[in-house]
């Protein structure tokens, strides 16, 4: 062995050895689609070169004849696919610069061969439209069919334009973000899995109201790119070489995840730390280095409470892209164990925003990463429970607020963030969350996936409590890691748990307020209506005995009230409810209304008269739309509104005082 | 007086907001949340289901502002007249004679030098937006200039804006004093006036406006003492706040009359 080659080896040695200890020891999914690709990234051009290998198992009983894929790219083609047309949260204008120069990203497949190195036929399909221009799922024709159980290796090539910073992926500078980026194979559903009532390919187009659904494989990416170039990527480097002339070559392992992103920008700034064994790795700008600790800390937050709550982070590294100011389409994204999160130092420190967006992409390696819901078809299994858990791990580690603004004496919490913002959304009737997130098409879709399912989550963690809500939620992840879950399965584990744990009742409310949740529109509001304490007056007059006349005062009389409250269901969603009535000695009785007619009252007869009533006093129904309407008092005792009022004669006259200089 | 006016306005609306609360929601509990200060749930349930009346109200504030405006700019007349023959002591025969013949002329030259200072705000603004391209993140390698550029602009503009301010109150000043009917001599006759003797009208204006500056601060810090938790504190708080507020008109007063005896010591020592 010459020197040379020999000192290569020693500085290359522990790397490798690095890389092999992050192997997993053995396999976490069912690794049904595996991949190796090998991408030649033209920075010039802005282009991508690619070649791969697919090699799918078939995990059913059926005998399949085509296979689809995701050529995600083929949104940005033209002005006429349903990624351009359709109904979208995300904007997407075309600037008119691109359309004057003809700059569109796209992606073409060259060729497909089978393992006989047949080239096999292909063409475009529209499975949810009829809309040709449309080029987002590729079909495959195979000349052999794969039989049960058996596996089939695809040799493709292809070439594609890179989208000029589109959403969420593309390039813009020299920040390169490439996510949905390679063809990519559907997910096939065997009969009884999810919806599938026969076997069935789930590969949907690509609707900008949603985002995607992927089988559990193992990736082996060798990217080829100029020398200067800082990279990221799912999974773990494994391997680094020289390829000509200022390039390298790298290849990354990212094993049992759904789908692969890597990213490249020379300005990065790589910052390594660990955390009971996984590696976190910040990609991040010499701009925003002021926020590195607000990263760093809010992804060991996460990892900890997951660790608690659900189970350990399984995979050996997390990397946390925190892109330039010019890479802001990449947006605050979630891919398997690579994460996106914006930031800005000159934003005040009580603005969590940095943690907000950390904490929610790195939730998602729960949900939809490991337990892999289809985010087309269902985005509230994804981003709902995200968002629970979102606001469950900021209230607990950032106590004093996500909005902390002193000066203002503004304070606001995640949880109730995440539900003010559902509360005000235009119509929170327009879907059910049943719906398939395409089919949102008139609005308030964020706020429904988001909001109204977190809302609800943690409205069903008040109904079972917080010991029960967390085995609905482990011996759910427990069974459905690593697999496609649907709402059904989730539903039969609330079911299952709430009816081992609490009885069949409690099950029965659970299961009835779920449904009202996923298959309603309807909203939830509750008041109390009025207080009412009637003085019982003393006996006066003849009663049996018709010689005895009971005058005023003659005999001792105590006075007594007939008290009553009435309460109010005013809108569709019927929740069991908690009252607190207070009487004017201080003392307090905690009623129980089943919630479900229309009105009711509870009524005392007793030297006390009731002072106010509280519906749900442990704020454990946050979906309910008007808290305000939930308490009443005869006498208000608090001076809140004098402050109110106070603060807002100082604000009026500190404008008008300063509209005063301008006469 | 200026204050009374004020107060009363804002007591107004205040009022008004505070009867409308009192009505719809006054008799629930969630109101020991607002001794807090802001409470993002109260608000937004109560933005979503009581709102509408709540946007009347503030529509009706901002014309009470404009009538407010109004009346300040018919006092201005009367406290420049004041200071003009200063009396030996307060004559309110003088202060609403002055009040009334100059009210046409006054909001004339208010209503001129308000698109003036609207434009010079617009120009300052458009300049920032340019630097920053559109604050667009397809133009702009990073956000730096976004958060950089104003630390220049600001200050420029403070100190553009503050001489357009000085103009207007030395074009009121000289209205009052020479009594033209053509309020534009005013305007032009003070231009020359605060050109000729920049270093000193400029100088006292930049001093009054850090004085304003000063205020301000320490109104800041005050405001940080003390948490507000039940009556007692509201009403200190509001005391302190009156307090300020009085304080501002006050120095404004002051300017004025500042301005008013610079503008009379330099024509009197031009006449001899
Ligand atoms: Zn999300």
């Amino acid at each position: 062995m010459k020197i040379g080659m020999l000192v290569i080896w020693l500085c290359i040695l522990p790397f490798l050895l690095g890389a092999e200890k992050k192997r997993l020891d053995e396999p976490l999914s069912s690794r049904t689609c595996n991949y190796v690709i090998d991408v030649y990234l033209d920075t010039e051009n802005k282009k991508v070169k690619g070649k791969q290998t697919v090699v799918f198992s078939n995990p059913s009983g059926d005998t399949i004849r085509t296979m689809p894929f995701h050529l995600y790219y083929n949104a940005f083609k033209n002005n006429k696919s349903i990624f351009n047309t359709g109904h979208s949260r995300i904007p997407r204008e075309i600037p008119d610069e691109e359309i004057e120069q003809g700059i569109w990203g796209k992606m073409q497949v060259l060729e497909v061969k089978d393992a006989e190195g047949r080239s096999l036929d292909f063409g475009y399909i529209q499975p949810d439209t009829d809309n040709k221009h449309d080029h987002t799922v590729l079909e495959v024709r195979l000349e052999e069919p794969i039989l049960p159980y058996d596996s089939c290796r695809l040799e493709m090539e292809w070439i594609s334009n890179i989208p000029k910073a589109k959403a969420r992926t593309g390039y813009n500078r020299e920040f390169f973000f490439m996510v949905q980026w390679y063809p990519k194979l559907g997910v096939y559903e065997p009969a009884g899995s999810r919806f599938a009532e026969k076997g069935q390919w789930n590969c949907h187009q690509y609707h900008p109201n949603t985002e995607y659904f992927g089988e559990f494989g193992v990736y082996e990416v060798t990217i080829d790119l100029p020398e200067k170039f800082k990279t990221g990527a799912s999974g773990f480097p494994i391997k680094e070489t020289e390829s000509g002339k200022d390039r390298k070559k790298i290849t990354y392992l990212a094993e049992d995840v759904i789908d692969f992103a890597w990213t490249a920008h020379p300005g990065f700034i790589e910052i390594i730390e660990e955390w009971n064994g996984i590696e976190i790795k910040l990609l991040i700008m010499p701009e925003h280095i002021c926020n590195k600790e607000r990263f760093l800390k809010a992804a060991k937050n996460t990892f900890e409470f997951f660790e608690q709550y659900l189970e350990k982070y399984p995979y050996p590294t997390l990397t946390i892209v925190s892109p330039p100011f010019h890479g802001l389409f990449s947006g605050a994204m979630e891919y398997p164990t690579l994460i996106t999160s914006p930031t800005l130092c000159d934003l005040p420190a009580g603005i969590k925003t940095t943690e907000t967006l950390t904490i929610h992409e790195l939730t998602h390696q729960y949900f939809m990463q490991m337990v892999a819901t289809n985010e087309q078809e269902e985005p509230w299994m994804d981003e709902g429970f995200t968002s629970f858990f979102e606001a469950k791990i900021l209230d607990k580690y950032y106590p004093e607020g996500v909005v902390d603004l002193d000066y203002f004496d503004i304070k606001v919490g995640s949880a109730e963030l995440r539900r003010g913002r559902f509360m005000s959304t235009y119509n929170p009737k327009v879907n059910p969350l049943s719906d398939f997130g395409f089919n949102f098409k008139h609005g308030s879709s964020g706020d429904i996936f988001y909001g109204k399912a977190a809302t609800g989550l943690m409205t069903l963690e008040g109904l079972v409590g917080e010991e029960v809500m967390q085995e609905i939620m482990k011996t759910y992840f427990h069974r459905w890691k690593f697999k496609h879950p649907c709402r059904n399965d989730f539903l039969e584990i609330v079911d299952e748990v709430v009816g081992k744990e609490l009885g069949q009742e409690k099950k029965e409310i659970a299961n009835d307020f779920m449904k009202q949740l996923i298959y309603g529109t309807e909203v939830c509001d509750y008041s109390v209506a009025s207080i009412t304490n009637f003085l019982i007056p003393e006996p006066l007059g003849y009663f049996e005995d018709d010689e005895d006349c009971k005058f005023p005062n003659e005999e001792q009389w105590e006075n007594e009230y007939l008290s009553k409250v009435i309460l109010f269901r005013n809108e569709g969603i019927t929740v069991p409810q908690e009252i607190r009535i207070v009487f004017d000695d201080g003392s307090e009785k905690l009623e129980y209304w089943d919630g479900k007619k229309r009105s009711y009252e509870f009524v005392y007869r007793g030297q006390h008269k009731i002072e106010c009533a509280e519906i749900d006093p442990g704020l454990k129904i946050p979906l309910d739309k008007n808290q305000i309407n939930n308490s009443r008092t005869i006498k208000q005792k608090n001076n809140g509104l004098l402050r109110a009022t106070v603060s807002l004669l100082t604000w009026m006259e500190s404008i008008m005082a300063g509209l005063g200089t301008l006469i | 007086m200026l204050y009374g006016i004020l107060f009363s306005v804002a007591l107004i609306m205040a009022y008004t907001f505070h009867h409308y609360i009192d009505d719809r929601i006054g008799n629930s509990l969630m109101i020991g949340k607002m001794i807090s200060g802001f409470n993002y749930t109260l608000y937004t349930d109560f933005m979503n289901h009581y709102g509408v009346g709540a946007n009347i109200l503030f529509n009706q504030n901002v014309f009470l502002i404009l009538i407010y405006l109004v009346i300040s700019v018919f006092l201005m007349g009367g406290i420049l007249g004041t200071y003009r023959h200063h009396p030996e002591k307060y004559e309110s025969e003088l202060f609403w004679s002055k009040a009334g013949s100059f009210f046409g002329r006054m909001l004339r030259v208010t209503l001129f030098f308000g698109f003036i200072h609207a434009l010079i705000f617009f120009i300052f603004w458009q300049v920032y937006f340019m630097v920053i391209q559109g604050g667009s993140p397809y133009n702009l390698e990073n956000e730096g200039i976004i958060f950089s550029a104003p630390k220049f602009i600001i200050p420029i503009y403070i100190l553009v804006a503050s001489f357009f301010f000085m103009w207007h109150d030395y074009a009121k000043i000289s209205l009052i004093h020479q009594e033209h009917k053509w309020v534009f001599r005013s305007i032009l006759n003070s231009l020359k006036f605060v050109l000729k003797n920049i270093g000193k009208t400029w100088g006292l204006y930049l001093l009054n406006v850090i004085l304003i500056g000063l205020l301000f601060l320490v109104n800041y810090f005050i405001g940080n003492l003390f948490e507000i938790s039940n009556t007692a504190t509201i009403f200190l708080s509001f005391l302190c706040t009156q307090i300020f507020v009085i304080l501002r008109l006050g120095f404004r007063l002051i300017n004025l009359s500042s301005a008013n005896a610079l503008f009379t010591t330099i024509n009197k020592v031009k006449k001899t």
